[in-house]
């Protein structure tokens, strides 16, 4: 099956600071990848270039076979923070904006969404708890048609009756091809639903293996992934 | 892919509500203003123009149409730093920033639709003027006569006959070149110090983003002044508009002008496009 997202020799410097390394890393679309790796381990920044808001990289990202960043950002869904609305901008508004800017999202299907997350369209950004607008910024991705889908931590404020619910609906709402690239410290939670796992260590891809292979050689994706880390702290 | 249009249109909605609350500001406080005139000012009510008794309230009216358009000056002002704040908050902007369409293109879409949103502020004001004046002249008698007296007035007629169609859209192109060169040029300083500010070595303290804008700032001074400079001594050349009207003796300033605009935002364009990331805000 062909690449949908290839990675080749990415590195990425900020303020002379290396936070990416020599980055290689392929994608197969319709599965469900979680991106591990310690605080500050360049996770976000590896989106961030991914998505095209993070510049000054060196190498290449392809996705769905370009390179042209304005293409590659109509392919994929990104959990955005939303900050680009005034606090007092409505849900429904936000929706609006959706609407009109992306041709790939779908009213009906954020109607289930937000049904599903019981969001109340009149409510202003303002209004909205940490966990709610986590919830918004999920139904907002996932009314996506997106090939691939950038989720940066996004069950990080959503309480865990909510989270195990999310969680255990996410598959339901992506397509059979689109590919979800997670990134979360809740490994536990997730890790029923992944198909792959890759780890970001000392600046680079530090291991991508499949899930079912660490499950063969280890009691879980946790204990793994722990594992990677023992000793470090002595 | 989004289409520009589609884009411009979201932005501009934007960017029409601050218009809308900057007018209705504008129109609240000539009313006061106009409140603390009329109760402040001896005879206020015994208007005249020209020899001629106004009613009341049609001099009222066009009082109050002369405060609002001398408060456009103040609200105009305000509205072009509130837009440019917005415009630069809009570049740097993740949720913006993901739209599908090549970074530069989104920056001449905000750049833009601040623009219009700016024309948009004083096409309001404008028609605030003018439907007050026709109220004012169609309520009036007397300022009918006023106004008809001051057609006829010699030194007013020869002033309408100075008046010429190609100054008139020279000076309005010379406006609309400067209200872009405002957003260009704070464009222009914001990315060229979030591009080096990025650049330097964990600098990105508050105190030496400070200095670098100041930098940033005095080498843009030095470089338009430099290139006035130049611009003057082409145009001093006895070959070049030899026409001594209003309209070419205007016209090197502004070609000046549309130089600049395209240059700073070619530039803005390219530092966008290549190094001015959108800020993180997960």
């Amino acid at each position: 099956m062909k690449d949908l997202l290839t990675i080749k020799d990415l590195s990425y410097k900020k303020n002379q600071k290396l936070i990416l390394r020599d980055v290689n890393l392929s994608l197969k679309p319709g599965k469900i990848v979680a991106l591990l790796g310690e605080n500050g381990a360049g996770k976000t920044t590896l989106m961030r270039i991914i998505a095209g808001v993070a510049k000054n990289y060196k190498g290449s990202v392809t996705l769905k076979d370009t390179n042209d960043v304005a293409k590659r950002k109509s392919f994929l869904s990104f959990t955005d923070g939303l900050t680009g609305f005034s606090e007092s901008t409505k849900i429904g508004d936000v929706v609006n904006f959706y609407v009109n800017i992306f041709n790939d999202f779908d009213e009906n299907e954020f109607d289930e969404l937000r049904k599903f997350m019981k969001l109340d369209p009149d409510m202003k950004l303002s209004q909205l708890s940490r966990g709610i607008r986590e919830k918004l910024i999920i139904a907002l991705n996932f009314a996506r048609q997106a090939d691939l889908y950038l989720l940066d931590e996004p069950f990080a404020g959503i309480d865990p009756m909510a989270r195990k619910r999310i969680i255990n609906s996410i598959i339901l709402w992506k397509s059979e091809q689109s590919t979800i690239l997670i990134s979360d410290h809740f490994v536990d939670q997730i890790a029923a639903l992944l198909d792959e796992v890759v780890v970001i260590k000392n600046n680079t891809v530090f291991a991508h293996k499949t899930a079912d292979k660490i499950r063969e050689e280890h009691k879980s994706i946790e204990e793994y992934y722990e594992g990677l880390y023992e000793g470090e702290d002595e | 892919m989004t289409k520009f249009w589609t884009l411009f249109r979201e932005l501009f909605k934007q960017k029409s509500k601050p218009a809308y609350i900057v007018f209705l500001i504008q129109v609240a406080v000539a009313l006061v203003t106009l409140f603390i005139t009329a109760t402040t000012t001896p005879n206020f009510k015994s208007a005249q123009m020209f020899g001629n008794k106004i009613p009341w309230l049609p001099a009222w009216i066009l009082m109050y149409i002369v405060i609002f358009l001398m408060y456009s000056f103040i609200a105009d002002f305000a509205y072009l730093l509130l837009t440019a704040w917005k415009n630069e908050k809009i570049n740097c902007s993740q949720t913006w920033r993901l739209v599908p369409m090549s970074d530069g293109k989104i920056y001449l879409c905000n750049t833009l639709s601040s623009f219009c949103s700016f024309i948009y502020l004083v096409i309001m004001q404008s028609i605030v003027g003018l439907i007050g004046c026709l109220i004012a002249y169609a309520s009036s008698n007397g300022i009918r006569k006023a106004i008809a007296y001051a057609l006829h007035q010699e030194a007013v007629v020869d002033h309408w006959a100075d008046v010429n169609i190609g100054d008139f859209l020279v000076l309005i192109l010379f406006m609309i070149l400067l209200g872009l060169f405002w957003y260009v040029i704070i464009s222009f300083l914001h990315f060229t110090s979030r591009a080096i500010v990025d650049f330097l070595p964990m600098m990105s303290n508050k105190f030496i983003v400070f200095v670098i804008r100041a930098i940033v700032l005095i080498v843009i001074v030095y470089l338009v002044i430099w290139a006035m400079n130049m611009f003057g001594e082409i145009y001093s050349n006895p070959w070049f508009f030899k026409d001594s009207s209003f309209a070419s003796s205007f016209m090197p300033e502004t070609i000046e002008l549309l130089i600049f605009d395209l240059i700073f935002g070619a530039a803005n364009y390219a530092l966008i496009d290549k190094f001015v990331e959108a800020k993180q805000n997960n």
